[in-house]
């Protein structure tokens, strides 16, 4: 007997006795179900956290931060949540490695795959975004139902104020300073009474521009003096009254 | 002529799907000197080839079900034991390991490298043969499979799990490594 014979003697043998056996049908038929699946689950997860940025940026108004000159676009940086932007690269190479168990994929140059999966997030993310989720699951973080989502929900609304960035109803102006005054009910850093100070070059932020009752984001910078000057200033709403 | 010579590698595995399990040794005697011949551009080591082919098989079995009847058997195989190939390399560490393959991460036009079959005569293929050594693994491959395998681009593709445009680019620099021992006459043909 030579050596092909050999081998697919001690195949068969081996196949007759049961020791190799076929994987049934099912077995694929499950795992390409739970392929799809975490493709699926993890798109979702990543249109969540998507999501959940603009959401924490739109509502916390740090956009504004990048018409605040160089200070402010490097405010809006530092303030990033690029931790979940690590995760969410993570995942989107997780998806795509995925992916490529199919042919549709493999065929496909990796860059389209990544671009695809980057424009279906996207869209899932603004579908989410009008969506009034984030606001349902922050309103049940704030009234603790959702222990688990405490860290990632309860300070998404509140602007960097440990970069020197504000919010509040302003209650008094001078002509280098102004006051102004917040509570947003949880009663955190940002909340009380903080004065600006207005440098003697920025005449633009004076009574004519701001006026009090006007709800302001104020970005600052701290100077050696203890002094926290303005550097970007952005009048949210007008005539809004100290609760 | 023999009956199961007639029969089509995708009916044979057809057969095996609805129980007939002897027909698995029809597939194993078309595809062992194949698979043989193929480990051996990869691997110099003869007995761990033909333990790795035997690997082939074990897994060809067990994974038969999966298989698309209405779609070509050949490449299906060669998945497999290119997987096992390189996997057993890389375990040696005779292949480094890449995270990404950055042939297909970009574009490249599926036509511009098609060859044209009348190159594949036995001339190109054993100075092909001579002018391995050299060569880096992923463009050994696809010039084995290509004009010794006699697989299309598309199956190679299949083969490999890349882009169908990545073929032809790879099959374009390997004959460029090759360059030097081909004639320029057969390459340009």
């Amino acid at each position: 007997m030579n050596k092909q014979d050999n081998l697919k003697k001690n195949i068969l043998d081996k196949i007759n006795k049961g020791d190799i056996k076929m994987k049934p049908k099912i077995y694929f038929t499950f795992k390409t179900v739970l392929v799809w699946a975490v493709i699926v689950a993890t798109v979702v997860v990543m249109s969540f956290f998507v999501s959940f940025v603009i959401f924490g940026i739109k509502e916390s108004s740090k956009l504004f931060l990048l018409g605040f000159g160089s200070a402010g676009i490097r405010t809006f940086f530092v303030a990033f949540p690029w931790l979940l932007l690590v995760l969410e690269i993570a995942l989107l190479f997780a998806v795509d490695v995925l992916l490529k168990r199919f042919k549709f994929a493999y065929r496909t140059p990796f860059i389209y795959l990544i671009l695809s999966t980057v424009i279906l997030v996207m869209f899932t993310s603004i579908f989410i975004s009008s969506t009034p989720l984030h606001e349902t699951l922050y309103q049940e973080v704030v009234e603790q139902k959702i222990p688990v989502l405490e860290a990632m929900y309860l300070n998404v609304k509140r602007p960097p104020s440990e970069k020197g960035v504000f919010r509040g109803i302003i209650t008094n102006i001078d002509d280098d300073m102004f006051t102004i005054y917040n509570d947003d009910k949880d009663k955190d850093e940002d909340d009380g009474y903080r004065t600006i100070f207005i440098p003697k070059d920025q005449s633009k932020y004076t009574s004519s521009v701001i006026k009090v009752g006007d709800f302001v984001l104020a970005a600052c910078s701290q100077e050696e003096n203890g002094r926290c000057y303005v550097y970007g200033l952005k009048n949210l709403k007008q005539n809004s009254k100290v609760k | 002529m023999n009956r199961n010579e007639e029969i089509t590698d995708e009916d044979l595995v057809f057969s095996i799907q609805q129980g007939d399990k002897e027909k698995f040794g029809v597939v194993m005697d078309r595809y062992e000197k194949k698979l043989l011949s193929y480990g051996r551009k990869f691997i110099a080591d003869t007995y761990r080839i033909e333990d790795l082919v035997q690997d082939v098989f074990i897994k060809t079995y067990e994974n038969i079900m999966s298989f698309d009847t209405t779609r070509k058997f050949s490449p299906w195989i060669y998945r497999i034991s290119h997987n096992i190939f390189i996997n057993d390399m890389k375990k040696k560490k005779a292949i480094p390991f890449h995270i990404f393959d950055f042939d297909t991460i970009f574009p490249h036009p599926e036509g511009e490298y098609l060859l044209s079959k009348e190159v594949t005569d036995k001339e190109i293929k054993d100075l092909i043969e001579k002018g391995l050594g050299n060569l880096s693994a992923e463009y050994k491959e696809v010039l084995i499979l290509y004009y010794m395998e006699d697989l299309s681009y598309k199956e190679i593709a299949d083969v490999l799990e890349i882009p169908i445009g990545t073929v032809g680019i790879r099959i374009k620099r390997a004959k460029s490594s090759l360059k030097g021992q081909i004639p320029s006459d057969i390459l340009d043909k």
